[in-house]
């Protein structure tokens, strides 16, 4: 007999605290893109595999370090993988002192994986927003348009533009906050 | 989140809004390797997992397989009769069920969503009511919709029957038709439809789950 709850959010994080398989299944279904995707940006593509491996890999044998009320398990996986990151950067670079044919300046440095790690996390909660939150976010910061503009172009009022903005912008806020260890 | 140190409350969050375009949105497809060398390296033994598919361009028939429905198989097809023999016309709460959502096969909308539905006895007519519901706008151009769904052994659709489109803010009351015992649809589901003039489901399922009897 199959469980009979579909799989909440918070079941599978609990779940995997307990060390249950099919959560590690379900959150590599569920974030697995995300963290891969951050280690493409920052890493090649062999590197960014072997990473991404490792984060899952290392989070499951490290399960019992995992706190659900403290954070997300997409917040905490987000944190191992810019550890992951930052080390396999590192050792690049110190095989690259002894190799003459590795250019140690094209491999990104701390901050930049920072600043790469936190426009993937906004760009995560963006994506979780309704569609006309995000195309009003969207229309204002990436376009740079004015609220009146987008009011005009949405054919919708101001008012309404303001408000979504105003509640797009707090569910992006409380989005990061819950993830936040 | 990472120890970047961004704070949630502060400008930065906009200032980096400011500094996305399209591309950040896009996600890279995880090569099947990963998996494989995750699960050998941990000695899961079974098969890699589904890559993560969008629902957006799916759209279901009442056949089609309705994924992580075998979730909601459980053994509670009692007669809905049973409970309303005697029943003298008043208000009577028949069944509930817990909706949830799953991040493995569900619309990413429903994240944050959940809520519970009742099966209700008034007046003679079966009804669902959907309370306790903290719902997704859908979004400009799409409803929310609840069905009820009748699964086969193995936890695939058999059938499925709409009962109307809900206010996200008050879901309000929807009637079950005579012709669908609920009995027999026992899963309730909620969905987001966009008004394309397509009547079957879209396959973006928010929640679902199973009415369970008193």
């Amino acid at each position: 007999m199959p469980n009979p709850e579909p799989p909440s959010v918070h079941n599978i994080e609990k779940a995997f605290a307990r060390g249950e398989e099919q959560a590690l299944r379900a959150a590599y279904k569920q974030h697995g893109n995300l963290i891969y995707t951050y280690c493409r940006r920052t890493l090649d593509e062999d590197r960014a595999n072997d990473v991404t491996q490792e984060v899952f890999i290392s989070a499951w044998r490290s399960r019992h370090r995992f706190d659900p009320a403290k954070g997300t398990l997409v917040g905490w996986l987000f944190s191992i993988t810019r550890n992951r990151i930052i080390d396999n950067v590192r050792a690049e670079q110190r095989h690259s002192e002894r190799r003459v044919n590795l250019d140690a300046t094209e491999l990104p440095t701390e901050s930049e994986i920072d600043t790469i790690g936190n426009k993937m996390m906004i760009a995560d909660a963006l994506r979780s927003l309704p569609d006309r939150v995000r195309q009003v976010i969207m229309l204002h910061y990436f376009d740079d348009l004015t609220q009146g503009q987008i009011a005009e172009r949405m054919s919708i009022p101001l008012g309404t533009v303001k408000s979504i903005l105003r509640r797009g912008l707090l569910q992006i806020r409380r989005q990061l906050e819950s993830a936040h260890e | 989140m990472s120890n970047g140190h961004l704070d949630p409350k502060g400008r930065e969050v906009e200032a980096i809004l400011r500094e996305l375009d399209q591309r950040d949105l896009e996600l890279f497809e995880t090569p099947d390797q990963v998996w494989d060398g995750i699960e050998a390296t941990l000695g899961l033994g079974e098969t890699a997992p589904e890559t993560v598919v969008s629902l957006d361009s799916r759209r279901w028939t009442g056949r089609r397989v309705l994924m992580g429905l075998a979730a909601a198989l459980v053994g509670v097809v009692i007669a809905v009769g049973i409970f309303l023999a005697g029943n003298d016309g008043t208000r009577q709460v028949l069944a509930t069920a817990m909706l949830a959502y799953d991040p493995v096969s569900f619309d990413r909308l429903g994240n944050a969503a959940s809520g519970n539905a009742s099966l209700v006895s008034q007046d003679d007519q079966l009804v669902i009511e959907i309370v306790d519901s903290r719902l997704p706008d859908p979004g400009e151009g799409a409803d929310l919709e609840v069905w009820l769904i009748q699964p086969d052994d193995e936890g695939n659709v058999a059938d499925l029957v709409s009962l109307g489109v809900v206010n996200p803010v008050e879901p309000g009351v929807l009637e079950i038709p005579a012709s669908h015992d609920p009995a027999v649809y026992y899963v309730v589901d909620i969905s987001v439809e966009p008004r394309d003039g397509d009547a079957s489901h879209s396959g973006r399922s928010i929640l679902r789950g199973p009415l369970t009897y008193a």
